[in-house]
Parts: C-alpha cells; sequence; structure tokens
C-alpha cells in the first residue's frame, strides 16, 4: 500500500529529519553560547563539560579544518566565534555527547573569560553611530523636492514595526553521517540545500562532490530555514568530520528561539504630500533596518523593502532611503514577505494618518490612488495592467464594503463595550529573486521501465505544496496519471548549485525547469509514437496517460516506454531553466527585477473590547490574483496560512528582551502565536487571468498575502479610534492587548 | 518491570520513571508521529491517547495528553495510543478528513491533530474545544475547521466505545481489542515524600526538568484513586486534590453552583492540559498569577493538607506565604479541596483574565469576585481575588469590604476602583508594566460589577 504525500504527514509516517532513524553510534550536539550581548573572550574551559557524563568532545573553532566563515551574501560570519562575540547566543563551541541530554547539559557547562564591550540594540542608536552593515540605500522617482510646494496636505510620522518568530513547528535540525571516502552524507532541513552543500564544504575542506545534502521535507520554514539552518548543518558536520561518527543537532524550542534570527524590526519616519484632490504627491521615507550583529540576508531584504515601499500605490514623486543597522541582536534573516510588508506598513500608517487629517475615510484615498496601467514604480517597471484597481474593485463589490462600512458605523453607534473597525489592505507584490542570478533552476527527470517518473528538483517542500505543483507540471505536461509521477527529494547529488526555495518563486523556477526536462524527454518520444501510430510527428497528443492521434489510434504511455527502451531512446533529461528578460542595475536601481507582480486587496474587521484593551479579528475578505489557477485548494491554503500569520505578527506576537540583549519570549508559553480560536473566518475569491508569466500561467502565492494582515493592526486601531480620538503620529506594532488598553485609557 | 499497553501489545518500561513518555516513544521504541516541538505542552504536536480505566467505571476512558509532559512512570499499567497506533490500511476518518479539506501543510502538527479529533470523537467532545491547544503556523486553521466541519457532519456523535470506535474506523480492531487489557487502578497514599518529588498532572515538572539526568523516585498522585474524588459533603463541595481542570470543570455540580464557571475555565490552558493538570497542582505550584487559584479564593475554598502527623484544614487564603511559596510543611501533601456551595445560586461568581492570547495563555491578571445576596440595589457580601499583582494570588479584602451594603450604583464603582487602585502594586514584566495591571485590574473590578448587576453602565463605572 503506497500513499499521498499528505497522507503520509496525516499518518504520522513522514519523516521529517529528526525522525530518521540514527546509524549505528551516532552522537548528538549541542553548541555553547555566549551570554554576552557583545564581548571579548579567552579560555574557553571544557573541563567541566568534559566531567558531564555522556560527553565524548568539546570543539572550537580551532578545529575547524576548513574555513571558519559561513557568510553567503557578505564574507566574516564565522561558525564558531574566535575572540569576540556579538550577541547573546553566537555559538563558541560545540559538545558532542552521546545523547541530545547530555550534550545540551555538557554545553552549559562550559564556561569562558568574558570581557563586555559597549552593545547596541536600538536601531536608530545604532545608525547614529555608524554601525551600518553597508552604506544606505535610495530608491527614487520624479522630483520629490520640488513637489512638496504643490501639495496641500502634508503629513509626517514615525512607525516603530516589531519582530516576529518564525515558529515554524519543526526546529532546527541536522543529521551528518561520515562516508568511507572522506566525504558526508547531509540530512539538513534547509530551504537552502546548496547554501548547506558550500558552506559544509567550506568549513570541511572538502570539495563539494564529496558532500551530498539532503532534504526530505520540512517542517515549515517561512525563510527561518533559508539562511539560518546552515550553521546547525555545518556544526553536525564539523563534529562528524572530527569524530568520524554520525552526528545528529536538533534544537529545542527555547534554543532555536534563543539562537536564531527572526523577522527584521524596522523604525521609519515618512513624509506625505497630497494635492487638493486628494492625490499623492510626494512621499518621503527614511528606513531603518535591524539586522542584528551580522549581513546575513540583511541587504537583500533592505532592497526588498526599497522595491516595495510605494506598494499598490501611484506615486509620481518618491524618495525612499533605507539603512541596514547592525545591532547586538542574533542575525535577523529571511521571514515571508522579506521586507516587503516592513515599507508597505509605513506606507499604510501614512494614508491614514492623511485619511484622518482630510476627515475622509481611508478607503477613499486607497482607491483614488491605487496604480493604474503604464504608472512608474520607482525602480524602472511600469504597472502592467489595472488589476490593482480591478482587484479593490472586485473586493469592493463582491464583499460590500460599504455595506460592511456602514454596519460597523452602526455597530458603533449603539454604546457597548465593544467597538468595531475596518481596513481594507493592497497589495502589489514582484515575483523573482531580486538578486538575478538565483532567478534558475535545474531538474532531472527520469522515466522507469514500468513508466513510472521520477522528477527531482531543487524545490524544497515546506507545506506550500511545492511538490504537488511540480506532480501536477509534469502529469499534464507528459499527458500521464499524476499517479505515475513521483517528486523525489532534494539531493544536490542529482541537482546541482540550486537556488533556495524562497522568494515564493520555488513552483515558477523549479516547476518550469521540471517541464523543460518533460518536454525534453517527449521529444524523443515522439518520432517514436508517430511511427507506432502511423501519423506524422506532430499530430501525435501526449494526454490521458497514452500517445494518441486524430483518428483515436493510442499506444499506452507503459507500452511506449517500452517500446521506447527497446529502440535506445533516452527516458532520462536534465533541464535548466533561467526566467528570460530579468536585469538590474543596483548601481543605478533600474531595471527589470521581476518577471510579474502579483495584485489583490484585502478587507479586515476587527473588534475592541474598551473595557479590557482587548482585541480580535472577526473576519477577512480576500481577492488575491492567481494567474491561471493550477490548483486552487493549494492557493487557498497559502493565502489563509499567510493572513494568520500576518496577523499574528500585527496583534499578539511580541518579541522581548531584557537590557542585556537577552530574549524573555523564549518559549511558546511566553510568545503566543495565533491559534485556533484567535484565526477569523478568511472569505477567499482568485482572481483568475490568463497570460501571467509564472509557470503555466500560474502566479507564485507565498508571500504576497502576508500583507493583507497588515489590515488587522488598521481595523483594530480604527474600532479603536470609533472609541475616542488617539494621536496617531507614532504607530507600533504588535498591537497587544496592552498597547490596545494603554493607548484607550492614556497610561 | 513496570509496563504499559502501547497501541496494541503490552510493553516493559525498561527507563527510569521520569523518563519523557515523548523520548521513549521515539527514542526508544522508534514511534516518531509524536513530534517535538515545544517541550511545554504549548502547542500539541506529541499529543498522544491515555487510556485507564478510572475508578467506578469498567471500560477506559481516553485522554489527548502531551508527551512530552508526561513522565512514563505517569503511563505505567495504562494504555498509549500514538497516532501511528490509530493506522489502519485505509486512512481514518479524521485522517481523510484533514487530506481532503487542505487540512495537512507542512504535516508536522498534523498527527497531534489527528489523536485531539480522534480523542474528541471518542468522547463525544465538541471538535473546536477538543483542537484549541493544537498549534498549526502553516494553514491559517481554514482547513482544519473544514475537516472539523466534515467530521462533523458526516460521523455519528459519540462518545464510543473503543469497539464502537473501530467499527467506525477510527482506530484499528486490535488497537480496540488492547484496551480491554486495561484493570483498574489502585493505591492509595503510603508515604509522604519531599514537595519535590510528587507529580500529580505532570503539568510543569517536565517544563522545570529540561533535558533532565533521570532517575529521581516520584510520588505520582495521578494513580490514587482516593485524591480524584469529587464529592458531595454537608457544607459544600470536596474536591480530590487531583481532580483534573477538566473534570472539575466537566462536573454537574460546579455548572449547577456557577453557572459561568465551565464556560470560563475553558481559558485557562489548552485541552491536554486540562486533561491532565490538577487542582491542588495549580494550587501547590503557587504561581502569581494560577488561573485556579484566583477562582477558588473567591470562592473561599479550604484546603485539607496531610502529612505523617495527621490532617489539618486550612483556607485557602492563608495557604500562601510568598512568591512560589506556600504553608506545606515539608512531607505534607494538599489532599483535597472544600468549596462552600453557591445557596443555589444565591452566591453569584464572575471571573475574568486578560493575556496575550484570550487561550492557551498566562495572565497578565486575572481576577473573580464573588457576590452574596444583598438589600435591593445593594451589593452584599463579597469577596474579590486577583493574580499577577503581587507575589501571590491574592484576596482583596479592602475594596471588597468597602463595596459590601454599598448602592449598586456607577459612583459606588468609581469609589471602589479608585480604592482597589491603592489596594494592589504591581510589578512591571513581561505580562505588562506595573502600571498597566493597576489600571486593568479597576477595569476588571467593573466588568465583574457590570456582569453581575445589569443595571451598570460601564463607561459610567470607569475610573
Amino acid at each position: 500500500m503506497t500513499y499521498s504525500p499528505l497522507a503520509l504527514l496525516a499518518r504520522g509516517e513522514a519523516r521529517f529529519t529528526g525522525d530518521l532513524p540514527l546509524p549505528p553510534g551516532t552522537l548528538h550536539a549541542m553548541v555553547a553560547v555566549s551570554p554576552q550581548a557583545h564581548a571579548r573572550f579567552s579560555r574557553i574551559d571544557h573541563s567541566a563539560a568534559l566531567a558531564e557524563p555522556g560527553v565524548v568532545a568539546v570543539l572550537t573553532a580551532a578545529d575547524i579544518p576548513g574555513t571558519n566563515d559561513i557568510g553567503n551574501l557578505f564574507r566574516g560570519e564565522p561558525l564558531l566565534a574566535v575572540e569576540e562575540v556579538h550577541c547573546v547566543g553566537e555559538p563558541y563551541a560545540l559538545v558532542v555527547a552521546d545523547s541530545a541530554d547530555a550534550a545540551w547539559r555538557g554545553a552549559r557547562k562550559l564556561s569562558a573569560d568574558w570581557q563586555p564591550l559597549p552593545a547596541f540594540f536600538d536601531v536608530r542608536a545604532a545608525y547614529a553611530a555608524d554601525q551600518l552593515i553597508q552604506p544606505p540605500r535610495t530608491f527614487a522617482l520624479g522630483d520629490v523636492d520640488a513637489a512638496w510646494a504643490d501639495c496641500t496636505t502634508i503629513v509626517s510620522g514615525r512607525v516603530e514595526l516589531g519582530s516576529a518568530e518564525h515558529v515554524y513547528m519543526e526546529t532546527q535540525c541536522a543529521l551528518a553521517i561520515p562516508r568511507d571516502d572522506g566525504g558526508l552524507k547531509i540530512h539538513a532541513a534547509t530551504q537552502s540545500p546548496s547554501g548547506v552543500h558550500k558552506a559544509v564544504a567550506a568549513i570541511s575542506g572538502l570539495p563539494m562532490h564529496l558532500v551530498d545534502v539532503e532534504v526530505e521535507r520540512l517542517g515549515g520554514g517561512f525563510g527561518g530555514k533559508e539562511e539560518q539552518a546552515t550553521p546547525w548543518a555545518c556544526l553536525a558536520a564539523l563534529a562528524a568530520l572530527r569524530l568520524r561518527r554520525p552526528v545528529r543537532l536538533q534544537l529545542d524550542r527555547p534554543d532555536d528561539m534563543r539562537l536564531t534570527g527572526k523577522r527584521h524590526p524596522y523604525s521609519a519616519d515618512y513624509r506625505l504630500g497630497l494635492d487638493a484632490q486628494g492625490n499623492f504627491l510626494a512621499y518621503e521615507a527614511m528606513l531603518y533596518q535591524n539586522a542584528g550583529c551580522t549581513a546575513d540576508l540583511s541587504t537583500a531584504i533592505l532592497e526588498r523593502s526599497l522595491f516595495h515601499a510605494t506598494n499598490a500605490y501611484r506615486l509620481p514623486n518618491v524618495r525612499v532611503t533605507a539603512a541596514s543597522c547592525r545591532t547586538n541582536l542574533p542575525s535577523n534573516t529571511a521571514f515571508r514577505g522579506f521586507g516587503a510588508p516592513q515599507a508597505m506598513f509605513v506606507l499604510e500608517a501614512a494614508i491614514r494618518r492623511a485619511a484622518r487629517q482630510l476627515g475622509i475615510a481611508p478607503e477613499n484615498l486607497q482607491r483614488q490612488n491605487l496604480l493604474r496601467m503604464g504608472d512608474a514604480f520607482p525602480y524602472g517597471m511600469t504597472a502592467a495592467d489595472d488589476r490593482a484597481t480591478a482587484s479593490w474593485d472586485e473586493l469592493s463589490s463582491h464583499f460590500d464594503l460599504a455595506g460592511r462600512q456602514q454596519a460597523v458605523a452602526d455597530f458603533n453607534a449603539n454604546g457597548s463595550q465593544l467597538r468595531k473597525g475596518l481596513a481594507v489592505v493592497p497589495v502589489c507584490f514582484g515575483i523573482s529573486f531580486t538578486a538575478t542570478l538565483l532567478n534558475q533552476a535545474e531538474a532531472l527527470l527520469h522515466v522507469y521501465a514500468d513508466g513510472s517518473v521520477s522528477i527531482t528538483t531543487g524545490a524544497v517542500d515546506m507545506g506550500q505544496g511545492v511538490q504537488q505543483r511540480i506532480r501536477r507540471v509534469v502529469a499534464l505536461t507528459l499527458g500521464v496519471d499524476e499517479a505515475r509521477v513521483h517528486v523525489a527529494s532534494t539531493s544536490t547529488r542529482s541537482v546541482a548549485n540550486v537556488s533556495p526555495t524562497a522568494a515564493s518563486t520555488g513552483a515558477d523556477l523549479n516547476g518550469e525547469a521540471a517541464r523543460q526536462a518533460a518536454l525534453r524527454v517527449l521529444a524523443g518520444l515522439r518520432p517514436l509514437a508517430a511511427e507506432l501510430l502511423a501519423c506524422p510527428p506532430e499530430a501525435v497528443v501526449f494526454a490521458d496517460d497514452a500517445a494518441t492521434q486524430a483518428d483515436g489510434r493510442r499506444i499506452a504511455w507503459p507500452e511506449l516506454i517500452v517500446a521506447a527502451y527497446a529502440r535506445r531512446l533516452p527516458l532520462s533529461a536534465l533541464a535548466h531553466y533561467a526566467t528570460p528578460g530579468l536585469h538590474f542595475d543596483p548601481s543605478a536601481n533600474q531595471g527589470r527585477p521581476f518577471a510579474y507582480h502579483v495584485m489583490g486587496a484585502a478587507l479586515v474587521e476587527a473588534t475592541v473590547d474598551v473595557l479590557r484593551g482587548t482585541g480580535r479579528i472577526d473576519r477577512v475578505a480576500v481577492v488575491h490574483d492567481v494567474g491561471r489557477c493550477l490548483d486552487p485548494a493549494l492557493d487557498r491554503g497559502q493565502i489563509e496560512g499567510a493572513v494568520v500569520q500576518g496577523i499574528g505578527w500585527m496583534t499578539c506576537e511580541e518579541i522581548l528582551h531584557d537590557a542585556q540583549g537577552r530574549l524573555l519570549t523564549d518559549t511558546l508559553a511566553s510568545y503566543k502565536i495565533p491559534d485556533l480560536y484567535d484565526a477569523p473566518a478568511i472569505d477567499i475569491r482568485l482572481r483568475q487571468d490568463a497570460g501571467a508569466a509564472g509557470l503555466l500561467g500560474s502566479k507564485a502565492v507565498g508571500e504576497p498575502p502576508l500583507v493583507y494582515g497588515l489590515g488587522a493592526y488598521f481595523a483594530l486601531r480604527a474600532a479603536m479610534t470609533a472609541w475616542r480620538p488617539l494621536p496617531d503620529e507614532v504607530q507600533q506594532t504588535p498591537l497587544t492587548a496592552e498597547r490596545i488598553f494603554t493607548q484607550l485609557h492614556d497610561l | 518491570m513496570p509496563r504499559l499497553m502501547l497501541n496494541s501489545r503490552w510493553v516493559d518500561l525498561p527507563v527510569a520513571a521520569d523518563t519523557s513518555l515523548l523520548d521513549f516513544l521515539r527514542q526508544d521504541r522508534g514511534l516518531t508521529a509524536a513530534k517535538p516541538a515545544c517541550g511545554s505542552g504549548d502547542c500539541s504536536a506529541c499529543l498522544v491517547l491515555v487510556g485507564e480505566i478510572e475508578a467506578g467505571h469498567a471500560t477506559p476512558h481516553y485522554r489527548a495528553l502531551s508527551s512530552c509532559l508526561l513522565t512514563t512512570g505517569q503511563v505505567a499499567d495504562c494504555h498509549v495510543i500514538t497516532a501511528e497506533g490509530l493506522n489502519g490500511e485505509r486512512l481514518t476518518p479524521v485522517q481523510q478528513a484533514l487530506v481532503d479539506q487542505d487540512g495537512v501543510q507542512c504535516g508536522y502538527c498534523s498527527p497531534g491533530l489527528v489523536v485531539a479529533l480522534t480523542g474528541a470523537l471518542l468522547n463525544g467532545q465538541p471538535l473546536g474545544d477538543a483542537a484549541g491547544g493544537n498549534l498549526c503556523r502553516c494553514t491559517g486553521y481554514g482547513g482544519i475547521r473544514r475537516a472539523m466541519a466534515t467530521l462533523h457532519n458526516h460521523l455519528p456523535s459519540g462518545p464510543f466505545s473503543l469497539d464502537q470506535a473501530a467499527d467506525l474506523g477510527l482506530l484499528p480492531p486490535t488497537v480496540a481489542q488492547a484496551g480491554h487489557a486495561l484493570r483498574a487502578p489502585y493505591g492509595e497514599l503510603l508515604h509522604f515524600p519531599d514537595r519535590e518529588a510528587v507529580i500529580a498532572g505532570d503539568t510543569d515538572w517536565s517544563v522545570q526538568h529540561p533535558h533532565r539526568v533521570g532517575g529521581q523516585s516520584l510520588l505520582q498522585l495521578h494513580h490514587l484513586p482516593g485524591l480524584r474524588r469529587i464529592e458531595a459533603a454537608a457544607d459544600g463541595l470536596r474536591l480530590g486534590a487531583a481532580v483534573t481542570i477538566e473534570e472539575f470543570q466537566r462536573h454537574p455540580a460546579i455548572a449547577a453552583n456557577w453557572p459561568d464557571l465551565p464556560h470560563f475555565l475553558s481559558f485557562f490552558a489548552s485541552p491536554a492540559v486540562r486533561a491532565s493538570a490538577t487542582l491542588g497542582g495549580n494550587l501547590v505550584n503557587a504561581s502569581p498569577v494560577a488561573d485556579m487559584a484566583v477562582i477558588l479564593l473567591a470562592l473561599g475554598a479550604e484546603l485539607t493538607l496531610a502529612g505523617p502527623q495527621g490532617e489539618r484544614r486550612l483556607p485557602l487564603a492563608d495557604f500562601y506565604l510568598g512568591f512560589h511559596r506556600t504553608g506545606l510543611h515539608k512531607h505534607e501533601l494538599v489532599t483535597a479541596i472544600h468549596l462552600p456551595h453557591s445557596h443555589n445560586g444565591a452566591w453569584r461568581l464572575h471571573a475574568e483574565k486578560v493575556a496575550r492570547r484570550e487561550h492557551d495563555d498566562i495572565a497578565s491578571i486575572n481576577s473573580a469576585l464573588l457576590l452574596g445576596p444583598g438589600e435591593a440595589g445593594h451589593f452584599g457580601a463579597v469577596r474579590l481575588s486577583a493574580g499577577g499583582v503581587g507575589p501571590v494570588p491574592m484576596l482583596l479584602p479592602k475594596t471588597a469590604e468597602f463595596l459590601v451594603g454599598k448602592p449598586i450604583t456607577p459612583a459606588t464603582v468609581r469609589a471602589a476602583s479608585q480604592l482597589l487602585g491603592s489596594e494592589v502594586a504591581p510589578h512591571s514584566g513581561p505580562r505588562g508594566s506595573g502600571a498597566y495591571k493597576r489600571r486593568l485590574l479597576q477595569h476588571l473590578l467593573v466588568g465583574h460589577l457590570t456582569a453581575l448587576c445589569p443595571q451598570l453602565h460601564f463607561a459610567d463605572c470607569l475610573p
């Protein structure tokens, strides 16, 4: 009996990295980490750790045979700290033991001499002290300085956006197994198999062909396993190399929360100018990104903030500057949306302040200023069509925006201790890696003698269903039953130099490479099928699990494959795909960085209990652009999940540190993600259209809908201001119960 | 050697009794469907069904519990059904509904969810309540809700015996059969060990002892039927200290006395924790913001403490001495909690809790108020309690006294609220600033009084 991937998961039989049976003699590793936010250190004392029963070895940077550097965008990110640490939780030694519990206990017994150095946690203080990952970057359009003179309304304000923990349900995990030839086999829970591949090779001093990385599936990723799965795989590899034994490293939840980076908090100042008719004329913003202690992906995330600072709005004169600031927190990293939602929030805050000043509903201002076909983005592209207004109008009419506005007003007139509010948030999200070189993929397709098909790509499934999309595309392309197609786990032996499964591009890139591989095999089969069906090659149709021709004659797929093998035809293909037409010049900040834009809009309704200061999100309605929908269930599931993740970021999820930079919210008891009760009903309309540039005309769906969650903040604020007017010059997330209460009651 | 019925057969427990059940399943038995995800009972990814014959019953009762919290000693002689133990050749209706309705994305939380929903079906509980503690980071819960609706619409409603459940395909017949082999537990309190080694519901000890060496001997109160009874006494109810929150919540005498209390308790922890955590454990743990302590304080509970020197009775209000310190003597145990009854509803209770997340979260503060019968238009006797505003869960007698006999008017409430603000001096912490907690408590007093006295309007009563 075989089961589909989803059935395997439901049966609890699907193996995650931490579920893999351990080879005999497997050891377990855990890191010893800095207790200081910034310090020099000397004299690591191994003795107490080595005395812990079960501990086998303590390794430090001196034991690294290759290069002690796992930096990707920038060099200088050591696997194990040498002489200086830059955040609480930075690993400086690795304890290896015969059980995970013993390794954990041993790691806590390691000590060193620490000489504290000054530390930065506040992003503006870091900026003022010139603690920058790279010089600030500016995206501009039009002449913003001249435009202010034409504005009749100018608002300015400040935004403080909080961080968020990924809370992938499966914590970071890797298993490293030494090979007989001196190489390593790595099982890693990573979104970036080739990132792990390169880094393990670098720290081991091995050529990449002696390192195999395999990724079966992830228990959630959300960006948190794009860059930051790498150190754990490298540490397991280091121990396996040194001790010639298999080594597993899996973080427990509190360590995972303390040691890994999170969504970048942003601080921002904005200024928005409008003419007398309410048209946006000028927008200026300064974004301060809290990068944490290393670059990680921060500069790429910053760039995506700049690309998305104007969201779905027409802004003829813009200047947005963004600075990635170094602080002494664990290095912040990719998280669904990759900096875009932060930048979009700033503009949404500005729009609401302007609407209040003008005394009109924000929705009127928003609708009036949406992008129209031909409007310019600040980076050299223009809006290809009127989907921004079309999706807004579909949302407005289908979900009766005017009726909902009236219902909220009526409710608020009844004088209870509850107040309601609503907000609409549009999204315009560019699809492609903004680092153009990453927009490539490879796929390896085999047709076996029984007609079954295996496809391997770099796409890692972490719940987003990318393997199901690839399976469907291969089946559609070959014209065979989906049951014939198996999507194999990603292995760097089968596909090389793969881009991370990230930026919502997993299906577009890997699905297209898979399609190309399938087409290549079909091209070899077509003449044979034509011969067997006695028709011209171009008349052969591959469909319904057979090759057919116009008069209905057919040859079943398995028979065709048997015949092809007998004729010594190729039944395997390796294909490569690079998204065409992409280019971007980072010196001028101009080019065509995106294959296409995804558009949509959402209506979020919320209720606030004025007495207790508690809020809840009642309902979300979404109109979202999916192109030619390949799988409505997958698209809907991605939208629902992203919306709730966005709501959590805006409401109940709060990262707190103490004054020494130690994480206080380091368990799921103290860091609360939305539960079944918090998640609102979400009504979704998938807007289909033809001609999209994604996989078979479909569109990427992973990240853009997270932006709808921003509506939770603004809907709650609308409900609060229905109780009484509140200052709106500073907007701060998350809008926790405490913040709602203190704002409502002037504490 | 101790043993447990694991899915369909008895297996020995060759490990220390304080070994984590989750570790035993995954490492010793190779059963990896239960997932390690939080280690603190906060996500329900590691749920298993634990069946045992309860006193007075012939067939086992199954509870979905977090295996990361349980020790193997706690489940000795019990029937543990893991998520893979539910598997037959075909998908179970629960698995099928989750697959069909897109309730599975990354799938890491799915086995725990399957266990929660299967347990709810067995016990005839509402599915939504049963899955309330299962965190999912992928789906936004849409597909999970659709799956629950499908199950609700297409399966007969329980409770089901194991054999009936097997007929419905919820679990394999061999597993149902295994449940028949359980025997009723027996045991009595023979010794009074150091308090550190006593386990009641086992929802906090494991959290406090992560990655432990193991080998401590633990007294498992859960196995003592005498501590798990709820009995009517002349002056009210006598609750065994090992009665679980859920047993308390569901007992008809509780709703009969305090109709709103069962609903309020649904905000207490997760279903899996409520099914395991005990009244006594919540009190002895002495968290300053323990939900149950605050309720029992307002209700005027008394405790029976038993030790080598015999039994004594102590008002709960006198039990707390300081931050996480109680008046328990060494070797002494809380064995029972005594609640006065409500005099046919004449005494009314209202409870409030505000937390970062509405369900399954530690409160920023909580409070309860018991209002006795009074003259028309006037407050009767009042007992007011609060948690999170001091080192221990506390009564607030000044404010309570002030209210007694006063006219039920907004002016009275405002004055009481003013007084309340001076009666507490909460500290700032991760769950809120001191100023926030103080003002919030004043508002919760308004919440109590407007709920109990509908003639009051909240806006007139705000401090």
